[in-house]
């Protein structure tokens, strides 16, 4: 119990720091002004003494950071003066579905896929199976995530799109699930496989190299001396053990993508999830909504892996006993 | 009686060399990224001499001889529903041998061009990131208790803001306007703005394990010993902390060098990085994204170009990590 309240007091701490961050990145940045940046291109002179005086940016720092914090967790009423004075948090739980749709989905296929591949590669290791898939894994890590987006547009949606084998790929875009099953899958399929290729590469990677590493363990040793089957030693003490790095390394990534790491490919794929939100402002400069997404992202992180943590602490004993 | 002469053994450093250079897949990889630079580097001869043409002057109204036949460089569509012109698709000849982009500009010597920015931007940035992850790290580790607490806590809420995010942030303040800091003047079409960006939000990945490599050798039984002897701490950190952590950072050098060519080709591709009219690998990506369907080659060519490259340092990461026996640096990207 105890160190469940200390690793909620150090997330506290992180979350403060983290805010404190973004906060000083998109306001304190020393040499420009942050009126000018939340007016927006070409705005009056009275707007921007309204925007001066709304946020305190004519006051201390420490003033500006409690507004700022107050606009996006308390009265969530930070407004968007690029957009005609939107409001940003709504905009931004409207979006979150969407991206949640396609980091699960891709999430899905990344963890199926690479561990299979993972398993295959380490029982097969030294063979050509072993380097050709671990070959294969570097390059899906090697490859621009947002390009790979555009290539697979451009084969699904222009050059292959009349023959049988994509001709049932909709047009570039979003369908909610609650409007047609079979649309909200056929419109994210490709995105998935997209958003999954690099991942497949880190964590077959990852996978194989831990149970590689774990073959040479004790308890391994033990289970060999048993008369185990390979498959067994492999799948139930070799797998379930790597699991616990898998884990944790999911719930990083997991998080870091539905807090907006999606950017790319919902940018290139036209699916209206957060990260296209944060673009969208991005092309208009639109400083109050790119800072809220950052915010809500990096807290979203923060508490998704104190939730691992904590999770952690009552399944792994290694880890309950030590404190 | 003469002492028997004992042959030298070779350095640590000559071994692994000579461990690195009998892998063959990091020789290849070596190999590639040496042609590609070479490449790159002589891509205002090639544009001179080869293609001659001016790859940062729009040339929409010109045209080129092909087969000493002249040809228009923006053509009418050859799709009958697109009443518009497209640039003149690859032509697999000296002039546009990968083609025009929508301005009328050579694909293959921007791509030169850009490769020159992008090499130099994520070469650069995977040197400032090291030195700054190595103070953090040989800091951190080296003194631990409250530095490193602090220092651990500091990388630990960085990494929390999702990198890419992290860098949009980033970019988006220092793109937007010039800064200035004292007497510099940062210009927002500076090269070094992507750099500076990118080698900071990836410190926290590389300064982890530098971490844990110093903690690990302040256990060292030569650490030890130097202290028992009264050296003073400065000295053991530069004579036996840091001649030990360099096989740390010389596995972690390609891989960040990666990422950080993945990252500059993302924030060039939100228009975030390299600013017109300076080329990049990702701004050509983005010049012919409007292009995908009707001339892919401008939006193709420049991706596999990241490919090759990204790939290639990944094994030649690879290979130094096993050739230097690093096991705790650089395991995920």
């Amino acid at each position: 119990m105890t160190a469940v309240l200390r690793r909620a007091g150090q997330t506290l701490l992180v979350l403060f720091g983290v805010s404190v961050l973004v906060f000083g990145v998109f306001f304190a940045t020393p040499g420009v002004d942050p009126t000018a940046r939340i007016a927006g291109r070409n705005a009056s002179p009275q707007i921007m003494e309204k925007i001066r005086h709304e946020y305190g940016f004519d006051r201390p720092l420490p003033v500006q950071y409690a507004i700022m914090m107050k606009k996006l967790f308390i009265t969530r009423d930070l407004a968007s003066y690029a957009d005609r004075g939107e409001l940003v948090v709504p905009e931004i739980l409207q979006a979150a579905p969407v991206t949640a749709c396609l980091v699960c989905g891709a999430a899905f296929i990344w963890v199926t896929v690479s561990i299979a591949m993972g398993t295959m590669a380490a029982a097969m290791k030294g063979t050509w199976v072993d380097r050709g898939l671990m070959m294969l894994g570097l390059v899906g890590i090697s490859i621009p995530v947002f390009w790979l987006g555009e290539v697979a547009n451009l084969v699904t949606q222009s050059r292959y799109h009349d023959t049988w084998l994509f001709s049932w790929v909709p047009g570039l875009g979003y369908v909610p699930f609650s409007q047609s099953p079979s649309g909200w899958f056929r419109a994210l399929v490709i995105p998935w496989v997209v958003l999954a290729v690099m991942f497949i590469g880190i964590y077959s990677r990852v996978l194989r190299t831990d149970l590689v590493t774990l073959a040479g363990e004790d308890f391994m040793r033990t289970a060999r001396a048993k008369g185990l089957s390979p498959a067994r030693i492999l799948l139930w003490h070799g797998l379930r053990t790597s699991m616990v790095t898998f884990v944790s390394l999911f719930g990083m990534d997991f998080a870091q993508l539905v807090g907006g790491g999606a950017l790319l490919t919902e940018v290139v794929f036209g699916l209206p999830g957060v990260g296209r939100l944060t673009y969208r402002a991005l092309t208009t400069l639109d400083l109050p909504v790119i800072m809220a997404t950052v915010m809500y992202s990096a807290v979203f992180v923060v508490l998704a892996n104190a939730a691992v943590d904590v999770i952690y602490l009552f399944l792994d004993p290694r880890v309950r006993d030590a404190r | 009686m003469p002492a028997p002469t004992q042959p030298v053994p070779p350095g640590p450093w000559r071994q692994a060399a000579g461990r690195l250079a009998r892998t063959p897949s990091a020789m290849v990889a070596l190999g590639m990224l040496v042609a590609v630079t070479v490449a790159c580097l002589l891509a205002p001869i090639y544009a001179r001499d080869v293609a001659r043409t001016n790859p940062f002057q729009s040339t929409v109204a010109g045209t080129v001889m092909l087969d000493g036949r002249e040809v228009d460089i923006m053509q009418p569509d050859d799709n009958p529903l697109h009443l518009g012109l497209s640039p003149i698709g690859p032509t697999w000849r000296a002039t546009y041998l990968l083609g025009a982009d929508s301005q009328g500009r050579d694909v293959m010597a921007r791509l030169l061009y850009g490769g020159r920015n992008s090499l130099l931007i994520s070469a650069a940035a995977a040197v400032l990131c090291l030195l700054l992850a190595a103070t953090v790290g040989i800091v951190a580790g080296f003194f631990g208790g409250i530095v490193d607490t602090i220092l651990s806590r500091l990388m630990d809420i960085m990494w929390a803001v999702p990198v890419y995010l992290f860098a949009i942030s980033l970019s988006i303040v220092m793109v937007s306007q010039q800064m200035r800091l004292g007497p510099f003047v940062l210009r927002a079409d500076s090269l070094l703005v992507p750099v500076l960006i990118i080698a900071l939000v990836y410190v926290p990945y590389a300064a982890r394990p530098i971490r844990g490599r110093v903690m690990a050798l302040r256990q060292a039984e030569f650490v030890i010993a130097a202290r028992c002897l009264g050296v003073p701490g400065w000295r053991i950190m530069l004579r036996d902390i840091v001649p030990n952590v360099m096989t740390t950072l010389v596995t972690l050098g390609p891989l960040l060098m990666a990422l950080a060519l993945l990252a500059e080709s993302a924030l060039s591709f939100l228009s975030l990085g390299v600013q017109a009219p300076q080329p990049s690998w990702g701004t050509i990506i983005q010049d012919g994204e409007g292009l995908i369907y009707t001339r892919p080659m401008v939006a193709v060519a420049p991706g596999l170009a990241i490919v090759t490259v990204v790939l290639a340092l990944n094994i030649l990461g690879d290979g130094l990590r096993d050739a230097l026996d690093v096991r705790d640096g650089g395991r995920r990207s």
